[in-house]
């Protein structure tokens, strides 16, 4: 009889487990979570793949309007010449192997109370949790005389590909004794110390290559990010602040902030007065806001850029919908690669957190950004940063600078180190 | 005999069960928000590609500390690694090094020079292998230098010779017997072999 009952009992426990573990794969929600990115970029390539290898049961796309990458950071080497159009192009096919799904089209705009994206082939895709990263778009109103039709001639190149082509090509044109002119908006824009290593680096190129030439800078700021680092540098490459300077910088209060162009001329008008400015080549860098998907969506705020909250990065205007990288307010991280790179990680957990009912961890984000100054001359900024209430705040002040005056040998290992940085974020993204 | 197929199916089935949410597990938010950032310069779990930041995967976790820890009083030098080690505990570092210490390490290919490290491998032998075992199972407390990143072991080496770090007499003395008895490209040669490992 005991025989029987265990024998019985055993039968009966294994058909109860077995009936129940294939009840939970047949009966589990048959919808997948469906988690929908906006923007192939260095902010939405890492949320996809954090997001999905975090929880291969959710169903991720990420949408994407380019077939390939090109990395607007490190771009103004290819400007300088010391790096090559190919080394900064990527692919996304990699992206297949962590079974993200990839959509080539364009959002349009984003529905909150339906959960839709619409693109603009005219599909929509439905999402339960959606991520923007959009980066940034150009209000081409702000400077008269400049938008997007002409942005074909008088390149931004503020977003790399054929933007960074063209104006390399019009600087491979230009005759030596020419004028560069580079126009620098108001803060906030994307990459604070972009325009300045752009700078550097054309004058690199200028130095080689046409070494009676000048580059021009008219920034409509007063001061900029690592300031007295780049003048440095300026002074021990470029002559800066002898006659033969390779760069002249004007700030706002001496006439620099741009109002107008002529772009058939290539010549600026600037300051209230209107000086005019004549340009052999002329690089506009408009005034900036996000992605244009998030601010026809309503997810900007009268700042241009997207409200979040700061430890989840879910819109503060829109439930269920995550803005990272340029696009959004993130306290005092500043617009970078670095930095999108960080909040992506921290905005899959928090989505993968609030899929799964438990709680986050506390946040923690780091920034770097490196600029390549020119010849075995890089310099940085770098910071740690953490939640403090509900704002991101430098953690412990942990943020500073490159010293000044430092030895030869210390700018070569920070360019050393900059390409460090430059191969081992792209191999995380495009690997 | 019944028990035993009873515990075995027991077991087999909370293994079923335990399987979509395994990825979740293997690694506590807490530590992940913590190492994720170090990605950008270090590479995916450390392993960085180069050419100079350093592979701080497989660190003994002593090492890694004191690492954190000297960087962050000043006392070693770098260039934005004490900066960043401000913004953390000592706390958070034992968890950064826990985590580093069992991470395998992937080595990229550098610009080896074959015939100098060839000859790097009998200096080696000679004046590193006694702490920096290579070819067997390392001293606890010595850094792993096999394939880590030429310019970095460059400038480490550098520090120690140009008393710009005091933090570890050990490597101060042994690199002034090697300096006095060997030449600057005895001294490349040396970092070529470190390199060499694949």
């Amino acid at each position: 009889m005991s025989n029987f009952t265990r024998r019985h009992f055993l039968g009966l426990a294994t058909g109860a487990v077995t009936a129940s573990v294939v009840g939970y794969y047949l009966f589990a929600p048959s919808t997948k979570q469906k988690i929908v990115i906006i923007g192939g970029g260095a902010g939405g390539i890492i949320a996809a793949k954090y997001i999905r290898q975090a929880d291969s049961t959710l169903d991720v796309t990420l949408i994407e309007q380019n077939t390939h990458y090109y990395t607007c950071f490190m771009s103004n080497e290819v400007l300088g010449g010391v790096r090559t159009m190919e080394s900064i192009q990527f692919s996304y096919d990699h992206l297949e192997q962590y079974g993200i799904k990839r959509v080539h089209d364009k959002a349009i705009r984003i529905d909150p109370i339906a959960k839709q994206v619409h693109l603009q082939s005219g599909n929509t895709l439905s999402y339960d949790r959606l991520v923007v990263s959009p980066g940034i778009s150009f209000q081409w109103d702000a400077i008269k005389g400049y938008n997007e039709r002409v942005s074909e001639q008088i390149p931004h190149a503020w977003k790399a590909g054929s933007q960074t082509l063209l104006l390399q090509q019009q600087l491979h044109a230009m005759k030596n004794g020419g004028t560069v002119i580079m126009t620098v908006p108001l803060k906030p824009f994307r990459c604070p110390p972009g325009p300045y290593e752009r700078a550097s680096q054309i004058a690199h190129y200028l130095k080689r290559h046409k070494p009676r030439s000048k580059i021009l800078i008219f920034d409509a700021n007063q001061n900029f990010p690592k300031q007295a680092l780049f003048m440095e540098g300026w002074e021990q490459l470029y002559g800066y602040g002898t006659e033969n300077s390779l760069i002249e910088w004007i700030p706002q209060n001496q006439g620099g902030q741009v109002v107008a162009i002529d772009a058939k001329t290539r010549v600026i008008y600037a300051s209230e007065f209107e000086d005019k400015h004549r340009a052999d080549v002329l690089n506009v860098i408009p005034p900036q806001q996000a992605g244009l998907c998030a601010v026809e969506s309503g997810l900007t705020n009268d700042s241009g850029w997207c409200p979040i909250n700061q430890k989840t990065f879910e819109s503060s205007l829109h439930k269920d919908i995550h803005i990272i990288g340029d696009a959004c307010l993130a306290g005092v991280m500043p617009k970078s690669a670095y930095s999108a790179n960080s909040q992506a990680k921290v905005c899959a957990h928090a989505i993968i957190s609030s899929l799964h009912g438990v709680e986050m961890a506390r946040p923690s984000l780091v920034n770097t950004c490196y600029s390549a100054v020119g010849e075995e001359f890089a310099i940085s900024v770098a910071a740690v940063y953490r939640l403090e209430g509900d704002k991101i705040k430098v953690s412990q002040n942990a943020s500073g600078v490159s010293p000044l005056n430092a030895s030869a040998a210390y700018r070569k290992n920070e360019l050393a180190y900059a390409h460090s940085w430059y191969n081992n974020i792209t191999h995380e993204m495009f690997n | 005999m019944y028990y035993q197929r009873l515990k075995y199916t027991i077991l087999f089935s909370a293994w079923l069960f335990i399987q979509p949410v395994n990825a979740l597990q293997t690694q506590t938010p807490q530590v992940s928000m913590l190492v994720n950032t170090c990605v950008a310069c270090h590479g995916i779990n450390g392993s960085s590609v180069g050419p100079a930041t350093p592979i701080i995967a497989g660190m003994r976790k002593p090492l890694f500390l004191k690492a954190m820890r000297d960087m962050k009083s000043g006392k070693r030098p770098s260039t934005l690694m004490g900066l960043i080690a401000k913004g953390y505990t000592d706390h958070e570092f034992q968890i950064m090094a826990d985590f580093f210490t069992q991470q395998k390490i992937v080595r990229y290919p550098q610009p080896v020079d074959k015939e100098k490290a060839r000859r790097g491998r009998l200096l080696h032998n000679l004046y590193c292998n006694g702490c920096h075992k290579i070819e067997g199972p390392s001293e606890l407390l010595s850094n792993n230098l096999a394939g880590q990143k030429m310019p970095y072991i460059r400038q480490r080496l550098l520090e120690f010779i140009n008393g710009e770090d005091p933090t570890t007499p050990v490597m101060e003395s042994s690199l002034k017997h090697f300096i006095q008895n060997n030449s600057e490209s005895d001294f490349d040669d040396l970092i070529h072999y470190f390199g060499s490992h694949q």
